[in-house]
């Protein structure tokens, strides 16, 4: 499954974790995970019951988008850091 | 009769101001799933969720990977939006299930890299959409139980997991992937078989039909095996081979049919990691 996605996308892979942060395709995600991150806080301020029925199924998205953005910034910091 | 009945089971809020009336998603879902609901309704709403996945799925195939980026994020947000404002229960709970798939991909088109190893993005990609299983199963009230962890009867269990391992032979034959592991020490063989047992087949079969088929299964009864084998075939799409699509689609309806039967994943999710075990890892270094 996963990997004949990422099959498709062969040919435009990027090299290293921080070409991965930097490509075209990376920076809309980042973009995308922010804007989810801003709706829930306004869904958190307004607090209405609307709202609160909301959060959930936007932390659907938020809890793994963010957790690949941390992958990817831990393979960062492994490629800039003299740590082995 | 109720309000949410009238209105096909919606609630579209409506905006307007300036003499200009703004229709947001949400009023337009409301407005297409209220001519779907007199079309037979649940039907109309998946059948058009299914066809904005293909619609994405074509974007990854053929487009540049920022645009099949947007088309996933688009898809994901048209799903979420329709299953909150249509308010049909059990129904409505497939297009939350169907929007993990957007999600998958996103993961699976930004995550990997040249420099890492290809066995490690399995483990890249799964972890997050390990995390996006429990959070959509927890959100749809599914405990283990319900999502077909559970021993049941042994024997149909022990047979899906032999055909799971003898179906490697043809998966490996039409697809003749690289191998993935370099040098076949036999513990790095039996690292990659971890790997691809759990981040693979095991992650797989809770998403297709622990989750998809048992959150469809609520509402479209045997119609659930199509809905889990719909997804099979979308995430498979992307092997750009159609004998092989073709297959993973006929195994994803074999064993969607066992799970239903059976009422427990153990079985395919044992059939499906002997399956990716034997293709991807074995085989390569037996037969390549």
């Amino acid at each position: 499954m996963t990997g004949t996605v990422t099959r498709v996308a062969l040919d435009s892979l990027p090299g290293t974790p921080g070409q991965a942060l930097a490509s075209g395709a990376g920076g809309i995600v980042v973009a995308f995970l922010l804007a989810l991150i801003a709706v829930r806080l306004l869904l958190v301020v307004a607090d209405t019951e609307r709202g609160r029925s909301i959060l959930p199924v936007v932390d659907l998205a938020i809890a793994p988008l963010l957790a690949a953005f941390v992958m990817l910034m831990a393979g960062r910091l492994a490629e800039i850091l003299p740590i082995g | 009769m109720a309000d949410s009945d009238r209105s096909g089971g919606l609630e579209a809020p409506r905006l307007s101001g300036s003499g200009f009336t703004v229709a947001p998603l949400p009023a337009l879902l409301a407005e297409l799933a209220r001519s779907a609901r007199a079309r037979g309704g649940t039907p109309v709403m998946l059948g058009l969720s299914g066809l904005v996945l293909v619609v994405a799925q074509a974007f990854v195939l053929t487009a540049e990977t920022e645009v099949a980026v947007v088309a996933q994020i688009a898809t994901f947000t048209f799903l979420v939006t329709a299953y909150l404002t249509w308010s049909r229960e059990p129904e409505r709970g497939v297009l939350l299930a169907l929007a993990m798939l957007p999600i998958v991909q996103l993961l699976s088109l930004v995550l990997p890299t040249r420099v890492v190893p290809t066995i490690q993005w399995f483990m890249m990609i799964g972890a997050p959409t390990y995390v996006l299983l429990v959070l959509v199963a927890y959100r749809m009230g599914l405990r283990p139980a319900g999502i077909g962890i559970r021993i049941t009867r042994w024997q149909p269990q022990v047979r899906i997991f032999l055909l799971g391992a003898a179906l490697s032979v043809p998966a490996y034959l039409i697809l003749r992937p690289e191998a993935l592991v370099a040098d076949p020490t036999p513990v790095n063989v039996l690292t990659a078989a971890l790997i691809v047992t759990v981040f693979g087949g095991f992650l797989e079969e809770g998403l297709l039909r622990g989750v998809i088929q048992s959150v469809a299964d609520r509402s479209l009864a045997r119609g659930s095996i199509v809905v889990s084998a719909f997804a099979t075939g979308l995430l498979y799409s992307a092997s750009l081979d159609l004998r092989y699509l073709v297959f993973a689609v006929l195994v994803g309806i074999a064993f969607g049919l066992v799970v239903r039967r059976t009422g427990s994943i153990l079985g395919a999710a044992c059939g499906h990691a002997a399956l990716l075990v034997g293709q991807l890892v074995l085989l390569p270094v037996i037969l390549g």
